[in-house]
């Protein structure tokens, strides 16, 4: 069991009549990285800000390295990076000016990390902020991010604005980074297919509520894809067997189903269909909405 | 290295900009106050730290929204400390020419306290959540007060204990809030200002007050409602952009107007505000709300382009707008103006000057809030020194207009023809701006 990084106990976020957070009972530990998914609206960036106690919870507990999210100090905001989903710095400033401006503010801030970062992600450290598309602005806040060498790393949809290369150059780099510093990332985004080779644990929320957290591979053992193709006869329109999660009946002798494997015996379904299976791991992709639905009932 | 958090954030056009334009100017009026009494001094020495705390705490409103502003460990001391020193340095400078032209040596501390409370106080306002609502119901309060023939200021030097123990009480509550991690989450939370917001902290979200929703069915994008109205689509355009505007920033205005009335009627029936206070107080408000209204709810074409308008269209609109808050203020306020006018006829050529230099100047208001087509002003610096010129050469318009014009044109009919046609100019002018404008740069994230 690694450093518990943030709990929340009964955590419930109300804005008037809406309420973003039900209930959120959470451990997050680390070094990890973790994958915080959901649909639009269920709270993931309202989770985020709580863990960084920019938000207070309405009701509940949330602590985040070891401390009530209103009494971060500090001592643990400078172990804290953060890329929000709508970066702002002050636009007068040169890229090179803010960087300089932040790093005096961290003891830990790696210049090295800083020009090896501005090179990696293409970033020129001389542009007028002002000026910097949503991607450049996203590759700054990226970089303002990782240069104080944080601890804990929240990233709220952090490729959604970068381009493949430099998508693909950053997931290397979270991987890269957690090895050097044993930092835990939580990273919100909606690429899944992305976030799917890097996250080893995954948080999904649903309306608010946690529909889903544990680890990936535990979730991708407790699912798979059966392709079914019959050998004589027509499969039936609905199948009603207890481990068959979601189906799709292509044609009338070929279906696609998502089962949960807990009491799902593929020879005794051959047996029962007369049809041939095919068993294939389900992706990040694929689970997304069966977590959804889980949450949901 | 932590040094600079504030100090930084100054060093740059801005900030120079104020400090060329605003601190000689700032030094006569001190010297000239001097001249008056000690008394009179430490009220000029207080509006005069109190715009350089404002400044101060506009700088910093942008620094406080900015998003990695709350997770910079030590920032807000940081800001604070330094904040809390210039305010040292420039009451102690004030409290150096009042040495040298009014106080008594004994009377130095006094007026630096006075100094720094004021500057604290600017800059509270800019920074804390209900700064924007309480800061120009204050200001006019002020005014009101500071002009009223019954109140003296001999008091604050009378009782220096009780004036040193309020500013004292004054200066920590405003660090206190301006600084606090309720109004840096807040900040952060907010996001940066929005377009031709150079001065206002927005006309926020209060944490205290509900935001009404705003999601009504029939509603299409950025508010413009898909309910039909009578008129024409330009009228239409018109109307339905005053939708988005934020329950708060009503309620702002309708504070803001609720005290003009009562400091315009109750002085009528008083009798205690002299002609020039008035006036002064209600040229300031029409300022600061020609201002806000320009920029509080979205007048760039910017928010409209999903619509289907072509370029003329979208002109048509833009000056039906401008024409419409043109209209408007002077038409909220004249009820108020006129009971103050029935008590003194004499008031009424005056009044008709005021009125027609603020609709002489109004586009030119319109036009310091932004560009009128889309983005921003490409730098902060050039719109701050612009509104700040434009306010100035308004107040000075209005003073050689209300009090001159009369020596220069005497007939009444006369005056009324020339700023009729004044007025008239101005309008053609700024038909003629937006027209190019909306003929030659983007509509959508243009810089001017």
């Amino acid at each position: 069991m690694g450093e518990l990084i943030f709990e929340a106990s009964g955590l419930t976020k109300e804005f008037g009549g809406v309420t973003a957070l039900r209930d959120i009972s959470l451990s997050l530990r680390g070094p990890s990285i973790i994958g915080l998914i959901g649909r639009n609206a269920s709270g993931k960036t309202t989770l985020l800000r709580h863990i960084v106690g920019l938000q207070l919870p309405t009701r509940g507990q949330a602590r985040t390295l070891g401390v009530a999210t209103r009494r971060l100090q500090h001592e643990h905001l400078a172990r804290i990076g953060v890329v929000p989903d709508s970066p702002t710095f002050l636009r007068w400033m040169s890229v090179g000016e803010q960087l300089r401006y932040l790093s005096a503010f961290y003891p830990r801030w790696d210049m090295e990390r800083q020009s090896a970062l501005a090179g990696l992600l293409d970033l020129d450290l001389h542009a007028d902020i002002g000026g910097l598309s949503t991607g450049s602005a996203q590759k700054l806040a990226i970089v303002a991010a990782l240069c104080p060498r944080p601890d804990l790393i929240l990233l709220d949809e952090p490729v959604s604005n970068l381009d493949p290369i430099a998508r693909d150059q950053f997931l290397k780099l979270l991987l890269q980074i957690v090895q050097e510093d044993h930092a835990t990332i939580v990273i919100s985004s909606h690429v899944l297919h992305d976030i799917e080779s890097t996250v080893d644990w995954i948080v999904c929320l649903n309306n608010g509520a946690v529909a889903a957290d544990a680890a990936l591979d535990d979730l991708k053992d407790q699912y798979a894809e059966w392709r079914v193709l019959a050998r004589t006869r027509d499969l039936p329109v609905r199948f009603v067997d207890a481990f068959v999660v979601r189906q799709t009946v292509l044609e009338p002798r070929r279906a696609r189903l998502v089962v949960r494997t807990a009491g799902a015996d593929v020879l005794a379904f051959q047996r029962a269909h007369d049809a041939d299976v095919e068993v294939a791991p389900l992706n990040l992709q694929g689970l997304f909405p069966i977590l959804v639905d889980n949450g949901r009932h | 290295m932590r040094r600079g958090a504030f100090l930084h954030l100054l060093d740059r056009p801005a900030g120079i900009a104020f400090a060329a334009l605003f601190m000689p100017a700032a030094v006569i009026m001190l010297f000239s106050a001097g001249g008056r009494g000690a008394a009179r001094f430490v009220v000029g020495a207080g509006l005069v730290c109190f715009i350089v705390g404002a400044f101060g705490g506009t700088t910093l409103t942008d620094a406080a929204r900015c998003s990695s502003a709350w997770t910079l460990p030590r920032y807000r001391r940081a800001l604070l400390v330094e904040f809390a020193f210039c305010g040292a340095v420039v009451a102690a400078f004030v409290a150096l020419i009042g040495a040298v032209v009014a106080t008594t040596p004994s009377q130095t501390f006094l007026l630096a306290a006075v100094a720094f409370a004021a500057y604290a106080l600017g800059g509270a306002l800019f920074l804390t959540p209900e700064g924007s609502l309480i800061l120009p119901v204050a200001f006019i309060a002020f005014i009101a007060f500071v002009a009223s023939r019954s109140w003296t200021p001999a008091p604050v030097m009378t009782a220096p204990f009780a004036t040193i123990t309020v500013s004292a009480a004054v200066s920590a509550l405003a660090l206190w809030s301006a600084f606090s991690s309720r109004t840096f989450r807040w900040s952060a939370m907010m996001g940066p200002r929005e377009d031709g917001r150079w001065m206002w902290n927005g006309w926020p979200t209060m944490p205290w007050w509900p935001r009404l929703r705003r999601g009504r069915a029939g509603t299409g994008p950025q508010g413009v409602s898909r309910a039909p109205y009578v008129g024409t689509s330009v009228l239409r355009g018109v109307v339905s952009s005053y939708r988005p505007m934020r329950a708060n920033a009503w309620l702002a205005a309708i504070a803001g107007l609720s005290l003009f009335y009562v400091v315009a009627v109750g002085s009528n029936a008083l009798g205690s505000v002299p002609r020039t206070g008035f006036w002064i107080a209600w040229a300031i408000f029409i300022v600061f709300s020609s201002l806000n209204r320009s920029s509080y709810d979205q007048r760039s074409s910017a928010s409209r382009t999903m619509l289907p308008w072509s370029r003329r269209h979208h002109l048509a609109v833009a000056y039906a707008r401008n024409l419409g808050d043109l209209i408007v203020i002077p038409l909220v306020l004249s009820p108020a103006f006129a009971a103050f006018a029935l008590g003194n006829p004499d008031l009424l050529g005056p009044a008709g000057r005021a009125i027609a230099v603020v609709a002489i100047f109004f586009p030119a208001f319109q036009w310091a809030a932004g560009p009128p087509t889309g983005g921003r002003w490409a730098d902060r610096g050039v719109a701050m020194i612009l509104t700040i010129s434009v306010a100035m050469g308004f107040l000075v318009a209005l003073l050689l207009v209300v009090s001159g014009l009369p020596l220069l044109i005497g007939p009444g009919a006369s005056q009324a023809v020339a700023l009729g046609l004044l007025v008239a100019g101005s309008q053609v002018l700024n038909w003629r701006r937006l027209k190019g404008y909306f003929a030659t740069r983007d509509l959508v994230g243009g810089e001017p």
